[in-house]
């Protein structure tokens, strides 16, 4: 009830953005529509740390498989619960905060290698973000240091797919198998 | 197949590179990143370091002032918070020489305000549960600006300022 208008209002802002409605699926077949109200993507039973696969851990992703009625009550309270955060963000006060450089290590490295879907094609190319990246990149010249090397738009993309579908939990299999 | 990591790996020109050193605070990206870098063409020929570190304090004790003519970064201040992210900035206007120029590609608050207005309202849960720690309403420029050590030399926009694109240099 609540976030329908959300996700409508979002849908309408992008689309007013020129960005085409194929981005909120991001790749991942469970997002668009289906006449299946059941779409979930499932780990396979043989699940190995190697998989390249992307695993959503609450499979409600269907737009015709909407969150629970409570998920939508607290999507209608959370823009007010949230009122403090969003002031404190504006200030870009030092209390804003995102991850420790510890949290960052560890969670990173288990997000590394594991995505074939959330990558960095489609969403990419639908934002423009790898003309934006051979636009930049290509102006480097010299002794040369690219810092944050692992980070990358997936966090965009996931923090978009969190905002259309705040009831739903996304993981990723993860694997941090070193070199050898 | 498109790796997560090192994704901008393929657009150097490496024609026009001294050397590329990569820098990450997570071994497992640089893992990927590793994989990435033998397989590119662009990269033949050009001498590559790969480096684990903390971007926000630990750029000038291992580098030293001045020592880079390019600093890059895509993507990575929004998982490092404010706080983070202006002393990863402080960091990199150190290091970069003072002819240099310094790259970023970032997330950013979007000029368009009802979108900017949602990204406020959602960029907690989803940074926490979402987006992987990456707090996608940024005000970039602002904090290059708090820096007082980078000046934007060009900025660009795109997706209606959900990323932006700057060349700083030092001030």
């Amino acid at each position: 009830m609540v976030t329908v208008p959300m996700r409508a209002g979002l849908f309408c802002l992008l689309t007013s953005l020129n960005i085409p409605s194929e981005l909120l699926a991001l790749g991942n077949p469970g997002l668009k529509h289906s006449s299946s109200p059941i779409s979930r993507p499932r780990p396979p039973s043989n699940s190995n740390k190697c998989s390249q696969h992307v695993i959503f851990d609450k499979g409600g992703l269907d737009i015709s498989s909407p969150p629970t009625i409570i998920s939508r009550r607290l999507a209608l309270i959370r823009p007010a619960l949230l009122w403090p955060t969003y002031c404190s963000l504006l200030s870009t006060s030092p209390a804003a905060r995102a991850l420790t450089p510890k949290e960052s290590s560890s969670q990173y490295d288990k997000y590394a290698a594991t995505y074939d879907r959330l990558d960095g094609g489609g969403a990419s190319k639908l934002l423009g973000i790898d003309d934006a990246r051979t636009e930049l990149i290509r102006r480097a010249r010299g002794n040369v240091l690219e810092i944050g090397v692992g980070t990358g738009e997936l966090t965009l993309s996931l923090s978009l797919l969190h905002a259309i579908y705040p009831s739903e939990t996304f993981e990723m299999q993860t694997t941090n198998s070193p070199l050898p | 197949m498109i790796f997560f990591s090192g994704l901008n790996l393929d657009k150097y020109e490496g024609s026009q590179l001294s050397s590329l050193t990569l820098l990450d605070i997570s071994e497992g990206m640089l893992n990927e990143a590793k994989r990435r870098v033998a397989g590119l063409e662009n990269l033949q020929g050009v001498p590559v370091t790969i480096i684990t570190a903390d971007a926000t304090k630990d750029l000038v004790d291992r580098f030293g002032n001045q020592s880079f003519d390019t600093v890059v970064d895509s993507f990575s201040l929004c998982v490092m918070g404010s706080e983070g992210a202006i002393q990863c900035l402080e960091q990199m206007s150190q290091i970069v020489k003072s002819t240099g120029q310094v790259l970023l590609l970032e997330n950013s608050r979007s000029d368009n305000s009802l979108l900017g207005i949602y990204q406020d309202a959602t960029a907690e849960t989803a940074a926490m549960v979402g987006g992987k720690g990456c707090v996608y309403n940024q005000n970039v420029g602002a904090l290059i600006r708090r820096t007082g050590c980078l000046a934007v030399q060009e900025e660009r926009s795109y997706a209606a300022g959900l990323f932006r694109a700057y060349v700083c240099v030092r001030s």
